[in-house]
C-alpha cells in the first residue's frame, strides 16, 4: 500500500487534470466519459501508473488523493425474500424494480455501502361466487393491500489482486432489513350466512444475511457498469423451516464516484 | 289519452329506455350527465390516467332528476346546468316530462345454448369461459371460432370497445389454458365458480389472492401468451379482471347469465344468483353483472 501511495502522490496529473478541466467545464456526464476515455486507455487489464484511480486511494492520511471515495448507484432489481409475521403465515415477496444505495469508499478494496428498494403495488379486492352441493350460494370477499421495503446494508469488497483493474469482481456481505405492511380481508358467506372472516393488518421487520457476488467494469474512473446476484437468508424467521431457506436477487445497472473528497489543491488545478 | 294497460305501458317505457340508450351509443343523442356515452369513447382525462363516470340508479331519485319520460313516451336526458353538473329542467328549456324511465333489466344465459353430450362430458357442463372484445357489435377477438358467445355488451352505455364471454361444453375445443400447460391442479374440468379481481396490472402481485381462481383469459392464439383483459377496458372505473374456478371444492358446475340493466336492484330470473360486483363500476353505463345457476 506504501507504495502505492507513493506512486499515486505523484498522479496528481496530466491525466487528472484534464479531467477536472472537464469537470470544470461542465460538459455533463458525456464530458466526464469522453474525457476520462481519452487519457484512461482501455486495456482490460488495469491503468498505466500515472493515471489517478477511483479506488486506488492512500492510507497516507492524506485525502488530497483520494478523489473517489463516495459512490452511488441504481440498478434494474428484483429481490426475494420470504416474510414472517407473528400474524399471519409466511409471504413470499419480490421486491423490484429498482434499487439505488450510496457508498463510502473505505481504501482500494473495502467500501460500505447502504441501499433502498420497494414495491408498493396498487391494492387489490376480489369476489367469487358458486353454488355448492346443497345449492346454497357460496360468496367470497376479500381485499388485500402490501407493501414491502428493503435497506441492505453491505460491505463490499473488491476480489483483485491489483484494485485498478477495470473488470474485476465484488463479494457483499451485510444485512438487509426488510418492511412488510400486509393489510387483508376475507370473508366467506354460505347461504348468506358469514362461515369465514378474517382480518389481517400485520407490520413485520425482518433482517437477512445478505451475501452476494458482483461483477463491475469501470468505464471511465466515474462510471462502472455492475451486475450482482446475492442471496438473503432470514434470520428473524419464527417459522424456521420454510422462511429461513434463501433467497435470491439479480441486479445490473450503474455505478457512479463522486469528486466529493477532492482537496483543495485539487480544486485549484 | 294513453289507452296503453299499465303491463304495456311498462313495456313501452322499456323500450323507449333501450331505444335511448341505444342512440346514445350510436352517438345520435348525447347524455349530458355522462353516464352514457357513444361507442368507442375512450375515458381518459390529459394525462391519460383512467376517470370515472357518474352512474344514476333507476328508480332513485338522482335517476329522475338525469332522465325522463317526455309526452311522446320517449327519453329525455336532461341538460346539465351549473357547477358539478347539477341537472335542473327548472333552468333549461327541456320537454322533459315528470315521470322518469322505468327500470328495464335484459338478460342472456348459456342455458340451453350449445348442448353437447359427449363421451367427454356427457352432462354438458360448461367447461371454460374466454373473453373477447371488438370494435364492432359482434366483434369477440380472444373468443375461438368454436365458443358460444353471450351477445351482452360487457361495456353496455359506456363507451369503450364491445366486450363479450363466451364459453364452450366441448372439452376437445377448449382452449388450452396457461394453467393447464403449466399443469397447476384444477386446471381442467367444468366450470364451477366465477370470480374477480379489481386491480392493474400484475398478475404475479395477486396470485396469492386468485387462488383456486384463474383468470378468464383472452385467447390470443399464442401458447402461454394468453392475456388476461380489463372488463372496463378503454371505459375507465375499475380494473375488473374476470376469474373462474373449476376446483369441484369449491362449487359445482354452473350456467353463466350476463344481466344488463339500469337499475342496480335488477334481479335475474328465478333459479340464478347475481354476483356482486358491476361490470361498468366507476364506468357510467349500464349495471352489469355476471349470473350463475348450478346444474
Amino acid at each position: 500500500m506504501k507504495e502505492q501511495g507513493v506512486i499515486l502522490s505523484t498522479s496528481v496529473s496530466k491525466a487528472t487534470k484534464q479531467l477536472m478541466m472537464a469537470n470544470y467545464l461542465n460538459f455533463g456526464l458525456l464530458a466526464f466519459i469522453g474525457s476520462s476515455m481519452m487519457v484512461w486507455p482501455c486495456d482490460g487489464q488495469g491503468v498505466p501508473n500515472n493515471a489517478t484511480y477511483p479506488l486506488a486511494t492512500s492510507r497516507t492520511g492524506s485525502n488530497a488523493l483520494q478523489p473517489f471515495r463516495f459512490y452511488a448507484g441504481i440498478h434494474a432489481a428484483a429481490q426475494q425474500f420470504r416474510v414472517a409475521s407473528p400474524t399471519y403465515y409466511t409471504q413470499e415477496v419480490v421486491i423490484r424494480p429498482l434499487y439505488v444505495f450510496v457508498g463510502y469508499q473505505f481504501g482500494p478494496h473495502l467500501g460500505v455501502q447502504v441501499g433502498f428498494l420497494q414495491h408498493n403495488p396498487p391494492s387489490a379486492s376480489y369476489s367469487n361466487t358458486s353454488f355448492n352441493q346443497a345449492g346454497q350460494l357460496i360468496e367470497g370477499h376479500g381485499y388485500q393491500d402490501w407493501y414491502n421495503g428493503a435497506v441492505p446494508i453491505l460491505l463490499r469488497y473488491r476480489l483483485a489482486r491489483r484494485p485498478t483493474h477495470r473488470l474485476h469482481l465484488d463479494a457483499l456481505l451485510g444485512v438487509t432489513v426488510e418492511f412488510n405492511h400486509y393489510l387483508g380481508d376475507d370473508m366467506v358467506t354460505v347461504g348468506g350466512q358469514v362461515q369465514y372472516h378474517v382480518h389481517v393488518d400485520s407490520h413485520p421487520t425482518n433482517t437477512y444475511l445478505t451475501a452476494g457476488l458482483g461483477a463491475e467494469y469501470d468505464v471511465t474512473p466515474h462510471v462502472g457498469l455492475m451486475v450482482e446476484g446475492t442471496a438473503n437468508r432470514n434470520t428473524t424467521a419464527l417459522d424456521a423451516d420454510y422462511a429461513r431457506k434463501p433467497t435470491f436477487g439479480l441486479g445490473a445497472g450503474l455505478r457512479y464516484r463522486f469528486n466529493i473528497g477532492r482537496s483543495t489543491e485539487q480544486r485549484q488545478l | 289519452m294513453s289507452t296503453a294497460k299499465p303491463a304495456e305501458k311498462f313495456s313501452q317505457a322499456q323500450t323507449a329506455w333501450l331505444r335511448f340508450v341505444d342512440k346514445v351509443e350510436r352517438g345520435e343523442l348525447q347524455d349530458p350527465s355522462g353516464q352514457y356515452v357513444a361507442k368507442g369513447t375512450k375515458a381518459a382525462d390529459a394525462t391519460g390516467s383512467r376517470i370515472t363516470r357518474p352512474k344514476f340508479n333507476a328508480g332513485t331519485a338522482a335517476f329522475a332528476e338525469h332522465y325522463r319520460l317526455n309526452k311522446n313516451g320517449e327519453v329525455v336526458a336532461v341538460p346539465v346546468l351549473g357547477e358539478g353538473g347539477v341537472a335542473s329542467k327548472e333552468y333549461v328549456p327541456c320537454d322533459c316530462g315528470d315521470l322518469p324511465p322505468a327500470p328495464t333489466t335484459t338478460f342472456i344465459s348459456s342455458q340451453g345454448l350449445a348442448p353437447y353430450s359427449g363421451a367427454d362430458n356427457p352432462n354438458g357442463y360448461i367447461w371454460d369461459l374466454k373473453i373477447g372484445h371488438g370494435s364492432a357489435q359482434g366483434d369477440h377477438d380472444g373468443i375461438p371460432s368454436s365458443y358460444t358467445v353471450l351477445y351482452s355488451d360487457l361495456n353496455k352505455g359506456a363507451g369503450g370497445p364491445f366486450i363479450y364471454i363466451g364459453f364452450t361444453r366441448v372439452p376437445s375445443t377448449a382452449s388450452e389454458n396457461p394453467e393447464a400447460i403449466n399443469a397447476q391442479p384444477y386446471a381442467v374440468g367444468p366450470v364451477v365458480g366465477i370470480g374477480y379481481v379489481t386491480k392493474c396490472c400484475y398478475t404475479s402481485d395477486y396470485t396469492n389472492i386468485l387462488y383456486p381462481y384463474f383468470p378468464i383469459w383472452k385467447d390470443t392464439g399464442v401458447r402461454l401468451g394468453f392475456r388476461e383483459y380489463d372488463l372496463n377496458e378503454g371505459v375507465g372505473g375499475t380494473y375488473i379482471h374476470a376469474t373462474l374456478t373449476k376446483n369441484p371444492g369449491f362449487g359445482v358446475p354452473i350456467e353463466i347469465g350476463v344481466l344488463s340493466s339500469n337499475s342496480a336492484n335488477a334481479q335475474p330470473p328465478a333459479g340464478w344468483a347475481k354476483a356482486s360486483l358491476d361490470l361498468n363500476e366507476g364506468a357510467g353505463g349500464d349495471f352489469i353483472y355476471f349470473c350463475i345457476k348450478s346444474h
